[in-house]
């Protein structure tokens, strides 16, 4: 079982299973060899404490931010909260937090994420095939653990910054048995609103709480609790009102029966629950959103031999989707599915001949749409979708998934894999960036699973002395049953969802590459993806493959962290990528006086290039009971306008009448923030 | 900046009346978090053939058919009139037929009134291809009210503008054109259907111009005198997803069979309202 803190010495034992047990990971640094020997392609174990060093916005340390530093993921643009991963929409990963499925993980409609990284212990993301453990997500999985509390002494930590504010303590209940952590964190940026008399009325704000608890009644057994809350709210007065959030909670058994067999069981649940409402001059209207997910999950490990073993698990869940409710006065629309699923899942991971290393699996599920009084509604003034509908469709599918690593010599090593991943939830946007009030389609009797199948390899090395590593690697990725809006439609074209979707194929391809150096001063690392993602849906561009919403061409990053003193660190880093797909109007006629738009294909443009210098310098003192840290930093350095929105409009100072206009979200921000620790 | 002006070309576009309130609530969030950093684009079009828009209209007060080439976008408006087509409207109820011929201004045009309740089909004939659509005359609806309020939103305070008018009860998904002109100008316009009617009423909600001036365009500002005029038409549903389509950056159903053009014919009885923007006598709302 692998449970060991990983550090760069290389004195590890071999990773047979790799990295499936998170709970006991302890991120200690930079690990060339970790990545060199992990036999699993696509997989990274993010370094919070190369995180904690590297730029972040306002001061905020991001682990969904900092993670599109890596080659293969990409951030979804300035104010979209979400992460795409080769060629994935940000709704295609996984996003779990202790067992918790996390929607839409963002705070002030995407300008930060939901952690908290005080709070975190360890972080894995898997782009490649997924552990036969993981199920609902056709692109990547983000694991993510909370740090559970000192079982033997109190500590704390408090941070001040210009956005939000944050502390943590820790902590035994019973010194040795039972410890607590939480964490907590609060913007005041509507504090700042509110000293601008325009902005008075204006309410803008988030919260997010986590906590975890763990006791420990017999050294062969252990119980964690996991609480987590995300809250956002803007507002005006009593006018209008947005408001979303996360609520989840998880309740983890792991109990040891032996050196070779472990036995963990996982209860969760997730509420997520958008709402917005506007009353204007009498006339009230309201949307509220929900996904509730419910879970139970338990699977045991068993180490057969030195280097083999199994795991095997079992899960259940169930689904309850509202997609929309509208509401105005006595006007009612409303969407509620609901999906039971069950899966099985077993794998094998071996080594063989000091030079081998296999994992293979493969998970069944089986998922059926629910069609009882509670679990199928559908209120509609318009045209409902059709019998067939209302009617309950099971869907039996099985993930094969397997892993192959070579080892060349201790030092460089090849891997490659396969994996079939399936998903039931369907996020449908009606933009290009994830957003809090996006409909979601559950599998249904229309509604079809999304499958993806990967395929990957890839080459890693490092020098002897793990001052450098690197890392090459390519993917195909065959989407099927990929939907979205039918042309002209949109969230609120009508609550039947079957409606207006269409169905259809998608692809993508890629190279990454990535060099680190992880010894010395200067450490950082640099990384490159190539990549194409198409899609081709029937009714949309003729039926033709056409280049996705999320395709980027090129996405280059460099990330530099300088240790100028045993006090002073200093860090940057720069990003490029290429423009994205655009629909843009190729000509313009009038009608009625107006200017109307025709676009002959969509996605057909691209947006401007999006690059940007962030800056940080961390200044911290260490002392023999309290350690205070000042960090200062510069996001977008060189204020460099990023496309946010681009849209079209008639000028009548232009000799065609018409311009385009880009619309960027950040120019330069500084931020400063203090921390104190005891 | 006029915000409806945004709304409709946000990726998040989200306003399709009814609901077009809560669009204004998306588009104030957006509208905070990206204030200050505009600029234009120096945008390369591609390049595509012309293409036919009709733009044909039959009211109580005879037809008139606009036929006009898209224009490329980075080219001024081209409304040169097309002439050169044989257009003709038939009675698809009575079983009559009229050939249109062209005015002075090129439109396509004739004096006899549509009939409430017939059906009427456009049959345009031009360089070897033919086009035609198909569509009911339908009746009047009558504006009840016409009112400004002071909203207080997020970045300003906004002259919204609310108006309520008739439904048919006794149909279900009947759909209108809301159209606002300033000073006989056209200035924004909404789709929307029957959806949210309460008691034969529909209501829609309109955003225009901000309290500060300074802060707005000068082609969407409204200033104290402008008469703003509302009109409202009965259209299809397959006019109202074209139009809903076009809010929502896309191009919407084809609504001539045939060749490939672009445009509508409808057949309609609109009806108009008008209030004079004071804005020192409009009143907040709480």
């Amino acid at each position: 079982m692998f449970s060991a803190a990983v550090t760069a010495s290389g004195a590890e034992p071999a990773d047979t299973l790799g990295t499936r047990h998170l709970d006991e990971v302890v991120v200690t640094g930079t690990s060339a060899i970790y990545r060199v020997e992990n036999p699993r392609p696509g997989v990274e174990r993010l370094e919070l404490s190369q995180l904690a060093l590297t730029p972040a916005f306002g001061g905020e340390c991001d682990i969904i931010r900092s993670m599109t530093l890596l080659p293969g993921v990409h951030s979804e643009g300035d104010g979209g909260g979400g992460y795409e991963v080769r060629g994935g929409s940000a709704s295609q990963n996984l996003v779990s937090l202790d067992g918790i499925t996390l929607y839409n993980p963002a705070h002030v409609m995407g300008i930060f994420s939901t952690f908290n990284d005080d709070a975190l212990g360890s972080a894995v993301l898997y782009k490649g095939p997924e552990p036969a453990a993981y199920g609902g997500a056709t692109s990547s999985v983000l694991d993510i653990s909370l740090a559970p509390g000192d079982m033997e002494q109190y500590h704390g930590s408090a941070t001040i910054g210009l956005l939000a504010a944050k502390i943590k303590a820790e902590g035994p209940v019973i010194r040795d048995r039972m410890s607590f952590a939480v964490a907590a964190r609060r913007s005041y940026v509507d504090a700042f609103l509110k000293m601008v008399p325009k902005y008075r009325s204006t309410v803008m704000n988030f919260y997010d709480v986590s906590a975890r608890l763990r006791y420990k009644p017999s050294a062969a057994h252990t119980l964690d609790a996991t609480f987590f809350i995300c809250h956002d709210n803007m507002a005006v007065s009593d006018i209008m009102e947005m408001r979303w959030g996360n609520i989840g909670a998880s309740l983890r058994w792991t109990a040891r029966a032996s050196d070779r067999l472990t036995f963990t069981t996982t209860a969760a649940l997730t509420h997520f629950d958008p709402r917005m409402a506007m009353d204007i001059m009498n006339d009230s209207q309201e949307m509220t959103t929900y996904i509730h997910d419910y879970a139970l999950n338990t699977r045991i490990h068993w180490s057969i031999a030195d280097n083999h073993a199994v795991e095997a698990g079992l899960r259940a869940g169930l689904y309850k989707v509202k997609s929309a409710e509208w509401v105005s006065g006595p006007y009612l629309e409303r969407e509620l599915r609901s999906l039971s699923t069950v899966s099985a899942w077993a794998e094998y991971s071996g080594h063989f001949f000091d030079r081998l290393d296999v994992n293979a699996g493969v998970r069944l599920d089986v998922s059926s749409s629910l069609t009882g009084r509670h679990f199928h509604e559908l209120v509609s003034k318009g045209n409902g979708p059709g019998e067939d509908a209302t009617h309950s469709r099971t869907y039996v599918d099985a993930e094969p998934r397997v892993s192959l690593h070579y080892v060349i010599d201790g030092h460089h090593g090849i891997k490659a894999g396969v994996g079939r991943h399936i998903q039931n939830l369907h996020a449908v946007r009606s933009g290009s960036t994830s957003f809090p009030f996006d409909r979601y389609a559950l599998t249904s009797y229309a509604i079809r699973p999304e499958t993806s199948m990967l395929y990957t390899a890839g080459y890693t090395g490092m020098t002897s002395d793990g001052t450098y590593d690197w890392s090459a690697e390519v993917y195909y990725r065959d989407m099927d049953h990929v939907y979205d809006f039918k042309d002209g439609r949109s969230t609120f074209s009508d609550i039947a969802l079957e409606n207006i979707i269409l169905g259809g194929r998608g692809r993508s391809c890629g190279a990454e590459f990535m060099i680190r150096k992880n010894r010395g001063r200067l450490t950082g690392w640099l990384s490159y993806t190539l990549s194409r993602t198409q899609t081709r849906i029937d009714g949309i561009n003729g039926g033709q493959w056409y280049n996705a919403g999320n395709d980027r061409r090129h996405d280059f990053s460099v990330t530099a962290i300088y240790s100028l003193s045993d006090r002073w660190s200093l860090s940057a880093s720069w990003l490029y990528s290429s423009g994205t797909p655009l629909t843009a109007p190729d000509v313009k006629y009038e009608i009625s006086g107006e200017t109307c738009y025709y676009y002959a294909r969509r996605n057909a443009y691209k947006t401007p290039p999006t690059h940007r210098l962030d800056i940080a310098a961390t200044y911290t003192h260490v002392g023999p009971k309290l350690t205070y840290e000042w960090s200062f930093g510069l996001y977008n350095a060189y204020c460099r306008y990023n496309p946010y929105v681009i849209y079209f409009e008639d000028d009548a100072s232009k000799p065609s009448g018409t311009r385009a206009v880009q619309l960027s979200m950040y120019g330069i921000i500084p931020s400063v923030s203090y921390t104190l620790k005891f | 900046m006029k915000l409806s002006c945004i709304i409709p070309s946000f990726t998040l576009s989200v306003d399709t009346p009814p609901f077009s309130i809560l669009s204004l609530a998306v588009g104030a969030a957006l509208m905070v978090m990206t204030s200050s950093c505009e600029k234009e684009l120096d945008f390369v079009y591609n390049d595509i053939p012309p293409m036919m828009v009709v733009d044909g209209a039959l009211t109580p007060d005879g037809v008139s058919v606009a036929l006009r080439c898209t224009t490329p976008m980075d080219e001024p408006m081209d409304r040169t009139p097309l002439t050169d087509a044989s257009v003709f409207l038939d009675d698809v109820t009575s079983g009559s037929s009229v050939a249109l011929m062209p005015d002075e201004d090129g439109n396509f045009t004739d004096a006899r009134p549509g009939v409430v309740g017939h059906e009427y089909r456009l049959r345009i004939l031009r360089d070897g291809g033919s086009y035609e659509m198909v569509t009911p005359m339908y009746a009047a609806v009558e504006i009840r009210s016409l009112e400004f309020n002071w909203i207080k939103m997020p970045y300003d305070n906004v002259a919204v503008l609310q108006g309520k008018f008739t439904d048919d009860a006794t149909t279900d998904g009947d759909c209108y054109w809301v159209r606002l002109y300033r000073n006989g100008e056209i200035y924004t316009w909404a789709e929307m259907d029957d959806r949210t009617a309460e008691d034969g009423i529909c209501t829609f909600t309109l955003m225009t111009s901000r309290q500060d001036t300074d802060e707005e365009d000068d082609d969407t500002v409204l200033v104290d005198g402008d008469v703003v005029t509302c009109t409202v038409y009965r259209i299809s549903r397959a006019m109202h997803d074209y139009l809903e389509a076009l809010k929502n950056g896309s191009n919407g159903p084809r609504l001539f069979t045939g060749g490939v053009c672009l445009g509508y014919f409808m057949a309609t009885s609109p009806v108009s309202r008008s209030v004079t923007f004071r804005p020192d006598e409009i009143e907040f709302y709480e």
